[in-house]
């Protein structure tokens, strides 16, 4: 057993090493200390105690880093192998499921370990700058440890479980997502109190769980730490509940590691010739758009459960609203128009990210790129057929954004200012550019990545955009203008999408071109 | 049938000077040849010879570096799309959508080069049953043995209807039963017009298929031309066989004691009564025949050996792989 973990943990290692990918994670990361150091120095300035704001900047950049790589290393750790059909031979070779799992998630720990490595000597540059103490140090990097155990083992898990390093990664980050988003949710039912149809055992279970929840969220842990009151017990609970949940998920992969071996299955319309006509028919005048909202969205069949889903999503804020107040008339009031708003918006845009990982990258896997590219279209005219392939996959979704846009328009609009609606629109068409890019270079880590990136440069989104409003707004006024919200918002959309959206677009043209000669 | 052309015919494929590398490594080297219409070309070379850069830079894939492409007179480079309409390229790999069936599979092609769907149909039935594939129609991609598969990919270059077909290793990995039917199936092919450029190791099965072959080393054409030109090409000792019904015992010694037979030996596994004579390239091989019925000996058949696809892959390729 040793000489076969060892024979793959050292293959493993090898390849994760010859892989530029790491190193440029690494470089970025170092790249943002820099950054991280220049706005220590800009604080220190104002009195503020630089090492520890310092530090503190650190720690928040690796909860980050650790969520993201943690996903983007160890969903295909297993997967590779069922994507390259070598896992079978590895069984074959009489290779057991600890050794697969084992090795292959030991020289992924490695890698990741590697960029906690890199932060030593910025570590010892927050305590010469100062403010900072030795136990907030070992405290803040065991929590963070424990973080990684968990956050990697969930996604040794979800590699395990899954067919293909896509669905791993979108099954691992929906489940940090939803872990991440449980916080809010359950403080946000624990307080309604005031709601006579809900029992205040549930309120009490809700409040608890949120308990636990806070109890291994690491931010929570942090902010324990970097508190006035310090650090406290160096291995608190957060330390051993995320230990305990790492560990369990490592047996549990190895428990379920043989019942979930199995090769994928695409196929979604099952085999009945009849019962296909049906559903999938005669191929469109845009064949692939056919292909793509058929073979890779789920055709009708989806869309119609989509909708269904919407509705119900739709209907329970409703009916919520309804046994609250038992003698309104009107479906939905101003704040839970908004809420439901929100929450469709929210799930579409996981739903467009979830398609940009997939809709290019399906065909780096099938190897099909040059059967397409031999086609007689351009390029750009196949992708958009792709593109809109993913559009009408997305209608239940936006067909319910219009309709809550149509029931209440003030309570969608009066909330919403133009540079929040030019922000979020102009974030997310990047994250979607950015997957597709992604997608095309690395075989699972593109969705994890682009949310990283994505979530970095929404620091300065936000500032650009105002900026660009307020010129354009003053441009306008002093022109006689007066929808000077408009231009500002078409300005932030030319500008944005002639710098950074339309050369990522060339890039993804580029790139698709020149793996159809591969 | 061997087609026949004037001076102003217009080659299928014409490749002038065609050079490519990638990495650091050539590819291709000054490669020229030309693929005339409604003929079955080989393209044969060892490995790493540069026959798949080839291909893909005729069917649009590759821009190489230097060099020129003509396909039916329409430039590679400049024409792409018209070039696209004409060809149809079956790479060595497949590229399935495994989870849809075979009328999904052709008919999504059939579409994509805008054929109308009532076209469609016909198209896909013609197809389908030419490379005897219609009784599996709705069977999934994912559950066809990969003899069907190589059909199916090959149905699926033919949807469009286009003049030429550029096959790359088409019979790689199929069982001699699915080979010989994947010929017949080429054969018939040519018989309905089209020019066919076929890339494939199997030289025994080309040397009998083939109008006119291309060998490519190491990114260098060795030959292109008519097979027969390459096959019946003058060797310094030509070779003949000769069949004896009742061979005496010292038949060996008797054949090496006349004049203008340099060697004479009997071939493996055979019955004895065959026999493989080298001659002076200056005699005449009438006058040998004319000295062996002098000796009485009772003669089946004389006849002239010709060479082997194979012998002559060897003489032209260079042992090893290129670095």
């Amino acid at each position: 057993m040793i000489s076969g973990t060892q024979t793959l943990f050292n293959w493993s290692l090898r390849a994760d090493t010859k892989s530029i990918y790491p190193h440029i994670v690494r470089a970025c990361f170092t790249g943002f200390m820099l950054l991280a150091v220049l706005a220590a120095w800009a604080n220190s300035l104002s009195g503020v105690a630089p090492g520890l704001e310092f530090f503190e900047w650190i720690c928040r950049l690796n909860v980050l880093l650790i969520s993201v790589s943690g996903i983007s290393y160890f969903v295909s750790a297993v997967t590779e192998e069922k994507d390259s059909g070598t896992l079978a031979l590895l069984r074959l070779a009489g290779v057991t499921p600890l050794v697969i799992v084992l090795s292959k998630s030991t020289s992924r720990l490695i890698s990741a370990l590697m960029l906690l490595m890199i932060q030593l000597p910025f570590t010892f540059l927050a305590i010469t700058l100062g403010g900072v103490t030795w136990q907030q140090i070992i405290g803040a990097y065991l929590a963070l440890a424990a973080w990684m155990c968990m956050v990697a083992n969930v996604a040794l898990f979800c590699s395990v479980r899954c067919n293909t390093s896509g669905r791993a990664a979108t099954l691992a980050t929906s489940v940090l997502l939803l872990f991440f988003a449980a916080g809010p949710i359950l403080t946000g039912v624990a307080g309604l109190t005031g709601v006579s149809w809900i029992s205040p055992q549930f309120l009490a279970v809700c409040e608890n769980l949120h308990r636990h929840q806070q109890s291994i969220l690491i931010t929570t842990r942090l902010t324990e730490i970097f508190s006035a009151t310090g650090a406290g017990d160096f291995l608190a609970l957060q330390f051993w509940r995320s230990v305990t949940v790492g560990a369990a998920m490592f047996l549990l992969s190895i428990v379920f590691f043989n019942r979930y071996s199995e090769p994928a299955d695409d196929n979604t319309h099952g085999t009945s010739a009849k019962v296909r006509r049906f559903t999938i028919g005669r191929c469109w005048k845009l064949p692939i758009v056919w292909k793509d909202f058929l073979f890779f969205t789920g055709g009708r069949t989806f869309m119609f459960t989509k909708f269904f889903g919407y509705t119900l999503l739709v209907a329970g804020i409703s009916a919520f609203h309804q046994l609250d107040h038992r003698d309104t008339t009107e479906w939905l009031n101003n704040e839970l128009t908004w809420n439901a708003f929100i929450a469709v918006t929210c799930l579409l845009c996981v739903e467009v990210l979830l398609y940009a990982s997939g809709s290019l990258f399906q065909e780096v896997r099938q190897s099909t790129i040059s059967s397409l590219t031999m086609l007689p279209c351009s390029t750009p005219h196949l992708l958009l057929q792709k593109l809109g392939a993913c559009g009408l996959a997305l209608t239940p979704g936006a067909l319910w954004l219009v309709i809550l846009l149509a029931y209440r328009p003030s309570a969608i609009t009066e909330p919403l200012s133009g540079t929040a609606v030019v922000s979020v629109v102009f974030e997310v068409l990047l994250c979607a550019h950015l997957t597709v890019l992604l997608s095309l270079y690395t075989r699972w880590a593109a969705l994890p990545i682009a949310i990283f990136v994505t979530a970095i440069s929404f620091m300065c989104c936000p500032f650009i955009t105002l900026t660009i409003f307020e010129f354009s707004g003053r441009l306008a006024r002093l022109n006689g203008i007066s929808w000077s919200i408009f231009l500002g918002a078409i300005v932030n959309f030319m500008w944005g999408w002639l710098f950074v959206l339309l050369p990522m677009e060339i890039e993804i043209i580029n790139r698709w071109n020149r793996l159809s000669r591969e | 049938m061997q087609a026949t052309y004037d001076a102003n015919t217009v080659p299928a494929i014409s490749v002038s000077e065609l050079t490519h590398s990638f990495k650091g490594h050539q590819a291709l080297n000054q490669v020229s040849f030309a693929v005339m219409p409604q003929t079955l070309h080989g393209f044969v070379g060892p490995n790493g010879a540069g026959k798949t850069t080839t291909l893909k830079a005729i069917c649009t894939l590759l821009k190489p570096n230097w060099g020129e492409i003509q396909v039916f007179g329409h430039s590679v480079r400049a024409e792409s799309i018209a070039v696209r309409e004409k060809i149809g390229f079956m790479p060595d790999h497949f590229s399935m959508y495994r989870q849809m069936t075979v009328f999904e599979y052709l008919d999504f092609f059939a579409a994509a080069y805008g054929l109308q769907v009532a076209q469609r149909d016909q198209v896909i039935n013609d197809v389908l049953t030419l490379t005897d594939m219609d009784g599996r129609r709705d069977d999934l991609l994912s559950g066809l043995s990969r003899g069907m598969q190589q059909r199916v990919s090959l149905a699926r270059v033919l949807v469009h209807d286009p003049d030429l077909l550029l096959l790359d290793e088409p019979a790689s990995g199929l069982d001699p039963r699915a080979r010989i039917e994947l010929m017949e199936i080429l054969r018939e092919l040519r018989r309905m017009g089209k020019t066919i450029f076929i890339s494939s190791h199997i030289l025994t099965e080309l040397a009998e298929l083939c109008d006119s072959v291309t060998i490519i080393d190491r990114g260098h054409v060795r030959f292109s031309g008519p097979m027969d030109a390459l096959l019946d090409a003058e060797d310094e000792t030509p070779r003949f066989s000769l069949k004896l019904s009742q061979p005496p015992d010292n038949a060996i010694e008797l054949l090496l004691g006349l004049d203008g037979i340099v060697a004479a030996d009997v071939p493996e596994y055979s019955s004895g009564n065959e026999f493989n004579l080298e001659l002076d390239s200056a005699v005449d091989s009438n006058i040998v025949l004319s000295a062996i019925i002098a000796l009485g000996l009772p003669i089946i058949s004389f006849s002239r050996q010709r060479k082997q696809l194979n012998q002559a892959f060897m003489d032209l390729t260079t042992r090893g792989v290129p670095t």
